[in-house]
């Protein structure tokens, strides 16, 4: 059975989420993406044009200002609950799995 | 020391891993991407180099664009910063080239990349393709009903082998391109749910065999029009070859033009169009008028398929002034089969015509592939059995020797009467004669052909 859109976030779509929780541009996050997760994760170029007009069209961000070519985005309120949503979703499954492996099981 | 070299895009749109590793292939060459065209690849002289290519697809651009819009222009500063830049673009085509020695591919999400790839596939080249199947079945349809209803006929002009292959190719080509792109979506979308970037299939080889083939065919094709084709043939074949090229010209450099000229999207598409509709109608129209002209004013008469005159004709075998008749000659052939057609006939056209001369029609077929030879001579035999069922007449075996042949039949009513129509086998062709016309037949100049008449056909037809 196909996935709903966005029930779940990759997790290129979840950083990008997290970038936006302030105002910056898609360059901006092409650069925060690396820096904010030690380089474990990177957002193509393509693939973060697309993951901005796929969130703007579901509501989930909005943009804020154009200079020049340069637009801006930040969160709106459906894409900070979306994202915390994520965000208790890998918790709990963080929680399962130290409940299965125990505190032991993270190191 | 050419500085650019040109290449035939053998390619499918959707291809790019096989673009991408024969642009970085080219480049590590010395052979730098500079343009897409519609049909061809340009490559400039550069220093050998190691660098990464990707090809992208941003579905909102159009060829018809005279410059890349913001938003696609956006998109291409995005992949400016992290190092690729453009080294050529056609729609929504992008290639870029990256110097950077690890760089973060422009797409890190398979599913969004065959969505991307998807909408620009729908817009462009499956619309075209899907616009293009329906012409080519029809083709198709037609080719093979003329095939089913005239085979030898059929297999022996160069245009009938020529559009079936053509047709044949053309089908092969779009099903391919078709089933082997919603194959690979089908994949890729299976693989992108598990993070996986499924590699687009190869068409090089198929898109090379096809095109080879319709190139051989076409010159096959041609070299049989110029040597052998009437004059009206020849004038149409060239004339639509001409016009073929001029409607590619006239469509392609109207838009290429107004795309330099900076011409809005809309304006071009609309111009562009309205060039194409004007040519593709207006030359025709031209061509067609021009063709009735010149058959009419008599331009074109006296063409002739056997340039030294019949092989066989009435005057070989009666004692006739041959000012009295008038002689029609058809006739083509192909490497696998030739066929040609005399009619003799009195000529209408006089004062006087003798209505008791004899007339004479034969039709030869010259099996160049022996394998048709059975299935010729079965054609032949049962060309005439729904009027024979009406008519009451049938193919009855007779001595071949007199006419030098292998086997012979002839025609006969089924209360014996004679049609004068024989069926002959020689070696390598099959010959159909009528000493007199179904038609000619209603005015009584229908003539039994004697044995000395009968050894004259044999050596003149049977060679």
């Amino acid at each position: 059975m196909p996935r709903l859109k966005f029930q779940t976030l990759t997790e290129q779509m979840f950083y990008v989420l997290l970038c936006l929780k302030t105002e910056c541009c898609g360059m901006d996050i092409l650069d925060r993406v690396p820096a904010m997760t030690g380089g474990r994760v990177s957002v193509g170029s393509g693939t973060l044009y697309n993951l901005l007009e796929q969130f703007l069209d579901a509501g989930m961000i909005r943009e804020t200002k154009v200079e020049g070519r340069r637009r801006s985005y930040v969160l709106t309120e459906a894409g900070v609950k979306r994202l915390a949503e994520e965000y208790r979703r890998i918790t709990a499954q963080g929680e399962d799995y130290r409940r299965v492996f125990g505190e032991e099981g993270t190191k | 020391m050419r500085d650019t070299k040109h290449e035939m895009i053998l390619f499918s749109m959707y291809d790019r891993t096989g673009l991408q590793k024969h642009f970085e292939k080219l480049a590590a060459e010395g052979w730098m991407l500079e343009d897409i065209g519609n049909c061809f690849l340009r490559y400039r002289r550069s220093e050998p180099r190691q660098v990464h290519f990707c090809v992208s697809y941003y579905y909102k651009a159009s060829a018809f664009d005279p410059y890349p819009t913001e938003e696609e222009q956006e998109f291409r500063d995005f992949c400016a910063h992290t190092g690729w830049e453009v080294a050529a673009s056609n729609g929504k085509v992008l290639a870029f080239y990256n110097e950077r020695e690890d760089p973060t591919p422009i797409e890190t999400d398979p599913a969004l990349e065959v969505d991307a790839i998807h909408k620009a596939m729908m817009r462009s080249t499956i619309l075209a393709y899907a616009v293009c199947l329906l012409p080519s079945l029809l083709g198709l349809w037609i080719s093979i009903g003329q095939l089913v209803n005239d085979p030898i006929g059929w297999l022996s002009r160069p245009s009938g082998l020529f559009s079936l292959l053509c047709w044949l190719v053309l089908l092969l080509l779009l099903g391919v391109e078709l089933g082997g792109y919603f194959l690979w979506r089908r994949r890729a979308l299976k693989a992108a749910e598990q993070g996986v970037f499924y590699p687009t299939p190869n068409h090089f080889p198929l898109q090379a065999v096809g095109l080879g083939v319709v190139a051989v065919a076409l010159a096959g094709y041609l070299i049989d029009v110029i040597l052998q084709s009437n004059p009206l043939m020849k004038l149409i074949t060239f004339v639509m070859l001409g016009w073929t090229v001029l409607l590619y010209l006239g469509v392609n450099g109207t838009r290429i033009l107004l795309k330099r000229k900076g011409v809005s999207r809309g304006v071009n598409r609309a111009a562009t169009l309205a060039v194409d509709v004007v040519l593709a109608f207006g030359l025709l129209a031209v061509i067609v008028f021009f063709t009735i002209r010149a058959a009419g004013s008599g331009l074109l008469d006296d063409s002739s398929y056997l340039s030294g005159g019949p092989p066989l004709s009435v005057a070989d075998l009666t004692d006739v002034d041959m000012d009295g008749y008038r002689t029609w000659t058809t006739g083509d052939e192909t490497v696998l089969l030739g066929q040609y057609e005399i009619h003799q006939h009195v000529d209408w056209n006089r004062d006087d015509p003798d209505l008791a001369l004899p007339s004479l029609e034969y039709a030869v077929t010259e099996v160049k592939l022996p394998l048709l030879y059975g299935w010729c001579r079965d054609r032949l035999y049962h060309e005439d059995d729904k009027y024979g069922e009406q008519f009451g007449y049938r193919y009855e075996v007779i001595d071949p020797a007199p006419w030098g042949a292998k086997e012979a039949w002839e025609r006969v009513y089924d209360d014996g009467g004679r049609t004068n129509r024989f069926l002959l086998c020689y070696e390598h062709s099959i010959v159909v004669i009528d000493f007199g016309s179904e038609w000619t037949v209603r005015f009584g100049d229908h003539w039994t052909p004697t044995p000395e008449q009968r050894a004259v056909v044999g050596e003149k037809l049977g060679q």
